[in-house]
């Protein structure tokens, strides 16, 4: 049971309401039309990051899965991994993302990328090591959306763990982000 | 010093170059402007938290600026400290920010935010202790802001530290404009 009771349709504003119709019916998106203003921006910015990035898709739901492991999101980590599996990830890299890093799984990239997840999980500011390592694999926008994709993954699991959204009873099929991508498109320009 | 360039505006072009025409000239942004055009994602979301949440002023505020205490993100802490005397906070009420969730200068509902701020920053899931006595003096609508306020400045925090993004130089008056961003 949700911490807060999903939102009724009837309750949302029209933008809202249209906004939800049309994204894949995920529980977290179902609570978040009730976060009022903020849902539609909410919205743009993770298909932004998750359609449009610079970072390599793989490279990207390691350290977002990560990130879930470390915060304990067993419904983050749930999407992700289908993600992942969508994206053609292979079941022992997605597996060994829960252990010890460095990794042989991984390339030199992605480990250096999930290390630099660990720091800035951990101590907010990477070190100069870390940061220097990661930025002899990483371009300067790769390594700016690193950052913010840690950042936006602390506060999705915030949101998830806190307001106690349940997973789904049947999964989604496909990554969901084609389809979240096509929902936002039709928000632009209201921003 | 930062610990990588700021992008140069003179090479933005298209969408990049109208949202940073519109934004304050403050380094946050010059830093994220390496981002092309998902510059323009992130601080939408930013202002529809400060300019068009349900969440009273103050009580955002005071999460805001205790995210930036406990991530020492110094950056942070002066930016919306800023905010906050804006918005009429008293000095009393800023420091006691620093001190914790006990200080005596909050009222009760205060006390409350801070101390589900401080739980949801250290545990990412607050404990009923104190999402249950907050959730009675809010809003589903604000508890879900002030969830996502917090998740939201911890980004900041962390792309304002590991990129040591520098404070702007003294006379420097440049300013995130939350009236303008209510009127939108």
């Amino acid at each position: 049971m949700a911490r807060l009771p999903y939102p009724d349709l009837k309750d949302l504003s029209p933008e809202n309401r249209d906004l939800m119709a049309s994204l894949p019916p995920l529980n977290v998106f179902r609570m978040m039309s009730g976060a009022g203003a903020s849902f539609a921006p909410f919205m743009q910015f993770i298909s932004a990051y998750l359609n449009e990035g610079a970072l390599d898709p793989e490279l990207r739901e390691l350290v977002i899965l990560r990130v879930g492991h470390l915060c304990g999101s067993a419904y983050e980590v749930h999407q992700h991994e289908r993600v992942s599996r969508t994206l053609g990830m292979s079941v022992p890299r997605i597996q060994a993302v829960k252990g010890n890093l460095p990794s042989d799984l991984f390339s030199d990239a992605e480990n250096a990328a999930l290390l630099f997840a660990d720091e800035q999980v951990a101590q907010v500011k990477v070190s100069d090591t870390t940061f220097a390592a990661t930025h002899t694999h990483l371009t300067d926008p790769q390594i700016v959306e690193l950052t913010l994709i840690v950042g936006t993954y602390l506060m999705v699991c915030r949101f998830l763990e806190t307001l106690e959204i349940e997973l789904e009873e049947t999964d989604i099929d496909g990554s969901g982000l084609e389809e979240i991508e096509a929902s936002v498109k039709n928000l632009n320009g209201s921003e | 010093m930062a610990r990588i360039p700021y992008f140069d505006p003179a090479n933005a072009e298209g969408r990049l170059k109208e949202t940073i025409e519109k934004l304050p000239g403050l380094n946050i942004f010059r830093m994220m402007a390496h981002s092309g055009d998902l510059l323009a994602k992130f601080t939408g979301l930013g202002n529809h938290i400060l300019g068009r949440a349900k969440l009273d002023a103050v009580l955002r505020e005071i999460a805001i600026i205790r995210v930036g205490v406990l991530s020492k993100a110094s950056y942070e802490v002066y930016q919306h400290e800023r905010i906050g005397r804006d918005i009429g906070m008293s000095e009393d009420l800023i420091k006691a920010i620093h001190e914790g969730p006990d200080a005596s200068a909050f009222d009760d509902l205060q006390h409350l935010v801070m101390a589900f701020t401080d739980d949801v920053i250290q545990n990412v899931r607050a404990s009923d202790a104190t999402f249950d006595p907050l959730a009675k003096h809010l809003s589903h609508k604000e508890m879900q802001e002030l969830t996502l306020t917090i998740g939201y400045y911890m980004m900041v925090s962390r792309f304002l530290e590991t990129f040591d993004v520098d404070i702007e130089e003294e006379g420097n008056k440049a300013s995130v404009d939350l009236k303008s961003l209510e009127r939108k």
